[in-house]
């Protein structure tokens, strides 16, 4: 039986913003299994973005405090883990990329230094040189790459010519093989001349090929689960379809675990195997992206699909959710999203609906069951 | 959206709300609020009538001659039996009175044309032309190490309280101009300023109306450190000597540490060079903990830190601005280079 | 991209061309403030000059202050920087005396740098907490410190209790050596005597403490500044991101573009540590620029002496314009985004 790489049970996350205290996350429960991508969709301010960021530990703590659940990756327990043991866990653990590709790169280093950066993290990690960080004792074992499931271990695949791959692996020892190992993977995404670029500060890159780096850089460190927050928003359109094709060829190659996060619905249905649609805070429907999309048994999600623009469904008017987004320092009873819901009655005021299973349970125990948190998905109509 | 939102929070926000703000999170600045509370009470006082505070006169031999720290003599006596406590307490209204007279001074000269600088700055009009020689003589002025400058025209003006005052006002106002003309700058192509000037707001009333009263805040902050500065610089020319003699029937911090020091006698009788030396250390040190606290929620870099957006989620990113070479400085670096020029 | 060695020279070149305005502006000035009001400064003179000194006191202070002017500006041209009451030329004066002072000043900035940048780093890091109330005391006490209370104070207690010298620059005055550069430990590197070095670095300790705890603030406070609003920006949070841990996150990622800002304000900052050595060199009997600063001006009951007061002015305000240029050229050298045209 395959064990998770990312278990995340009943996780909430506060806010404490002045005398204001808000839930950003609230009971949030998902596993991501290796060689999965799962992805996280809803509208901005939904919490996917803490989400995201929470896994890692990587929110500011104050304001942000996580209040209660676990995020249990490979065994071991994120949020009892102290700073000091927390960068063990980041790049060779979990890897990101964020969604501001402008500013996510050091403005005074070069492309070639940044990137080998993070290679000599790996690789120290790799020869056991791990106490040189001053990261405390080991949160796991390095030395087993990834959980060893169905699919080759990431290092085989991501690097063409597994065997060959494998020998370079313990010889980095001089500048040449360093530099040999960044051009890799400035290959592997797909940077046409990446020899011309190991000199050059950021600004003088455009916005998509810094996004390239910033993916060469995250799987440069080889993560177990590597978690992509809305990686394509802030480019141009055009450069959004090319990171996009190449985000897609990358995860056929990488087989990691990845939690991909966005708000463009299509984007999802392209990448990824599951989806959780977050609204207020809580998943409120999750499950194979086909089932979700094509068969929504939770309102909020079918209003989500309706407004979405008519590239991803044939036909239809193209709509909004009337009412807003709601406060989440004083959120609505019971499920949040009844003040907007067409079918909400008095039950749904009362209590918050449970994450439960709809339609018939998956025999395969990978893949998830289609999920949905409303007292009612049998009611939820069809899409047009 | 007529009247768009200023660039930061402003201090008149809620009738000094902001103010309470920072004092509250802040201890160090509600230390310095009331240090600075009291330092200025205890100077209206003595200025009023000495005798509630002011145990002896700056002149009257007390019977005692080097006498330590006791209750009738806080801060002892000296060699001539005079009693240094009286005579630092006696000093705190002058010594004050021209911490805020030249920092004053400087604000309305240097601030003045600060704003003629920065509002009429249209190259070709005669606005620009006088603009352009205001900053070139600022320029020039902000080269001079203040100290040196003042200590220099003193000198060429004869040794006195007088003379010191006019030389400090000489050097003090350009830090003002650059200060107040950077904000100018900052303000004036606002969103709320054009659609001001587009219904036809006239010049003079978008400047007092609208610029004057932006730029009004930061200026007092560093008023209120600049009042600390000025008193460490004056009485630094009072030790050298060319400022106001002591003793005498008007008794001034520097003048004191200057005769106590000179006299030798520091390892037998410290109290009477600590006397004065603490009088100026803690009255610099309650402004600048107050300043320093306001301008850490004045600046837009420092205040994020501390007053977080309502949203709740992380601060916003900005893009790190890159200063083009040889540009305006900011508000920080002006101030610190006067702290810098000044701290002597 | 305008960031080649070429660019580099023809921006310094440029930025010199801008200097000699500046330069003439100060002269003018100086000169006309140091004479506004001269009645009786040539009698003042009166027990120390020979009597056809003052002779030629007086007529010079009658021409009108455009031919004064003139005349002092053309000397200055040829060199010739003037003369005490005394006849002590004032130019050799300065020529020793200014390396001294640029040691004394270059060893503060060291101390400013090596501990108010990281002290601004703590600061920032626990922005609001015990560590920046107690970074923030620190440095605010040394900004209100007048300086001559700081420099008797470490002169008379600190220096004894640590067995440091507390005046002059060597403890034998003169060494026995040639003093080529007139920086006290460099000399006695060059002369090879290590009793000597060792000897001169005891005795730039103290002032030099002195001078950079006084003007400890400018760097911690820029630091701390420039560090609270580069943490927070997407870089840092890759950086963290990357698995590096927090102090490589904060001392390189985070420091290297706080530096940027930081380097500018140093720079400003000459100009206080100029201030500050004329009352430090006294304290410490530093034979620098400083102490010549306050012999000229008659600090301490001492004869005024002129030509040593306008000569001092003009070469402290030059050396706050050039320390300036060299701030603005580190910026361009540390933030590659610069462009030198």
């Amino acid at each position: 039986m395959t064990e998770p790489v990312l278990d995340v049970q009943g996780l909430t996350i506060t806010y404490t913003v002045g005398a204001g205290v808000f839930q950003a996350v609230s009971d949030v429960s998902m596993q991501i299994y290796p060689g999965r991508v799962v992805g996280i969709v809803g509208e901005t301010g939904c919490g996917k973005s803490t989400l995201g960021k929470a896994i890692p530990r990587l929110l500011p703590e104050p304001p942000a405090t996580i209040g209660s659940g676990t995020v249990v990756f490979r065994g071991t327990d994120l949020v009892r883990l102290t700073k000091r043991q927390l960068p063990m866990v980041r790049g060779t653990g979990i890897g990101m990329i964020f969604q501001e590709p402008l500013n996510s790169l050091n403005p005074a280093f070069r492309v070639y230094d940044q990137m080998a950066e993070a290679i000599r993290i790996r690789h120290y990690r790799d020869m056991g040189y791990v106490k040189s960080f001053r990261g405390g004792s080991m949160p796991f074992d390095y030395s087993v790459r990834s959980t060893p499931p169905v699919t080759n271990p990431v290092t085989k695949s991501i690097v063409p010519g597994g065997a060959a791959a494998e020998a370079v692996e313990d010889k980095l020892r001089t500048r040449a093989e360093f530099r040999e190992e960044v051009l890799r993977y400035l290959r592997l995404v797909r940077i046409n001349d990446p020899e011309a670029i190991l000199g050059l500060y950021p600004h003088e890159l455009s916005g998509g090929m810094r996004q390239r780096i910033m993916i060469a850089m995250a799987l440069s460190e080889r993560p177990s689960l590597l978690i992509a927050d809305e990686p394509t928003s802030a480019l141009d359109v055009t450069i959004q379809a090319q990171v996009l094709t190449l985000m897609k060829e990358l995860i056929d190659e990488v087989k990691a675990a990845i939690l991909f996060i966005s708000h463009d619905l299509g984007v999802i249905a392209e990448t990824a195997d599951e989806v959780g649609v977050m609204y207020a805070g809580r998943i409120v429907e999750y499950g194979p992206v086909a089932d979700v999309f094509l068969n929504p048994r939770h309102p909020y999600t079918k209003a989500l699909l309706r407004a979405a623009p008519s590239r991803y469904k044939s036909d239809g008017p193209l709509s909004s959710i009337p009412g807003t987004v709601p406060n989440l320092s004083r959120p609505p009873s019971g499920c949040r999203f009844h003040p907007r819901c067409p079918l909400a009655r008095d039950a749904c005021k009362a209590s918050s609906p449970p994450l439960a299973i709809v339609g018939a349970e998956s025999k395969v125990e990978i893949v998830a069951s289609h999920r949905s948190a409303c007292f009612f998905p049998e009611e939820v109509p069809n899409l047009p | 959206m007529t009247e768009a939102a200023p660039k930061r929070p402003r201090l008149s926000d809620g009738s000094l709300g902001v103010l309470w703000r920072v004092l509250r999170t802040n201890p160090l600045s509600l230390g310095g609020f009331v240090l600075v509370a009291v330092i200025v009470l205890t100077a209206l006082v003595v200025t009023v009538d000495p005798r509630l505070l002011v145990p002896y006169g700056a002149q009257q031999f007390t019977g005692a001659i080097h006498a330590g720290p006791s209750a009738h003599h806080l801060f002892g006596t000296d060699g001539t039996g005079y009693d240094v406590f009286s005579n630092v307490m006696l000093a705190l209204p002058l010594d004050l009175g021209i911490g805020v007279a030249i920092a004053g001074s400087a604000l309305f000269i240097g601030g003045g044309l600060g704003l003629i600088a920065g509002f009429f700055d249209t190259p070709g009009t005669v606005g620009g032309a006088i603009s352009v020689s205001i900053m070139r003589l600022t320029d020039i002025f902000l080269s001079f190490p203040s100290l040196i400058l003042a200590l220099a025209i003193t000198r060429a003006l004869g040794i006195g309280v007088g003379p010191t005052l006019i030389a400090l006002a000489i050097t003090w106002w350009p830090f003002y101009v650059r200060l107040v003309r950077g904000e100018v700058l900052a303000v004036k192509h606002l969103p709320y300023v054009t659609a001001a000037r587009a219904s036809g707001v006239s010049e003079w009333r978008i400047l007092i109306r609208h610029v004057l009263r932006n730029v009004l805040e930061p200026i007092v902050v560093y008023f209120t450190l600049d009042i600390g500065t000025v008193l460490v610089t004056y009485s630094t020319i009072g030790f050298i000597g060319v400022a106001s003699k002591y003793p005498g029937p008007q008794p001034e911090w520097g003048a004191m540490l200057a005769f106590y020091q000179s006299s030798g006698a520091i390892n037998v009788y410290p109290w009477e060079v600590l006397g004065p030396g603490v009088a100026i250390f803690v009255t610099v040190l309650a402004f600048s903990l107050l300043g320093d606290g306001l301008r850490d929620l004045l600046d837009p870099r420092t205040r994020r830190a501390f007053v977080r957006s309502s949203a709740g989620h992380d601060p916003p990113a900005e893009t790190p601005s890159a200063l083009p070479s040889g540009g305006e400085a900011t508000t920080d670096e002006v101030a610190m280079g006067r702290e810098g020029g000044a701290a002597a | 991209m305008g960031r080649s060695p070429s660019d580099l020279i023809v921006f310094v070149l440029k930025r010199l061309l801008q200097l000699i305005p500046v330069l003439f502006g100060v002269i003018v000035l100086t000169f006309f403030f140091t004479h506004l009001d001269l009645t009786d400064i040539c009698n003042a003179w009166y027990p120390h000059a020979g009597i056809a000194t003052i002779r030629h006191c007086e007529t010079t202070i009658n021409q009108p202050i455009a031919q004064q002017f003139l005349t002092y500006f053309t000397n200055l041209l040829h060199g010739n920087w003037g003369a005490s009451v005394l006849g002590d030329p004032v130019y050799p004066k300065i020529a020793t005396a200014l390396p001294a002072t640029v040691e004394l000043v270059l060893a503060a900035l060291f101390l400013m740098v090596v501990i108010g940048i990281p002290l601004g780093v703590v600061a920032a890091q626990s922005g609001g907490r015990w560590a920046d109330h107690l970074v923030r005391v620190f440095y605010l006490s040394g900004w209100a410190t007048p300086t001559y209370l700081g420099a008797v104070l470490a002169a008379v207690f600190l220096g004894p209790a640590l067995g440091l010298p507390t005046g002059g620059e060597y403890s034998t005055n003169p060494p026995p050596f040639t003093q080529w550069t007139h920086m006290s430990v460099l000399d006695a590197i060059l002369a090879g005597n290590l009793a000597y070095t060792a000897d001169a670095f005891a005795h730039l300790v103290l002032p030099a403490t002195v001078l950079a705890f006084i003007n400890m603030g400018i760097a911690t406070r820029m630091t701390r500044a420039s560090m609270l609003e580069v943490l927070p920006l997407d870089y840092v949070r890759s950086a963290r991101m990357k698995g590096l841990t927090e102090f490589w996150v904060l001392y390189k990622h985070a420091l290297r573009n706080a530096l940027i800002t930081t380097t500018t304000v140093l720079g400003i900052t000459a100009g206080g540590l100029l201030s500050g050595t004329v009352v430090i060199e006294e304290v410490f009997a530093w034979p620098g620029i400083g102490q010549y600063a306050y012999a000229s001006i008659g600090g301490g009951g001492s004869q005024l002496n002129f030509d040593g007061a306008i000569a001092v002015v003009i070469v402290f305000a030059t050396a706050v314009v050039v320390a300036n240029l060299i701030a603005d050229i580190l910026y361009g050298v540390l933030d590659p985004r610069v462009d030198w045209r």
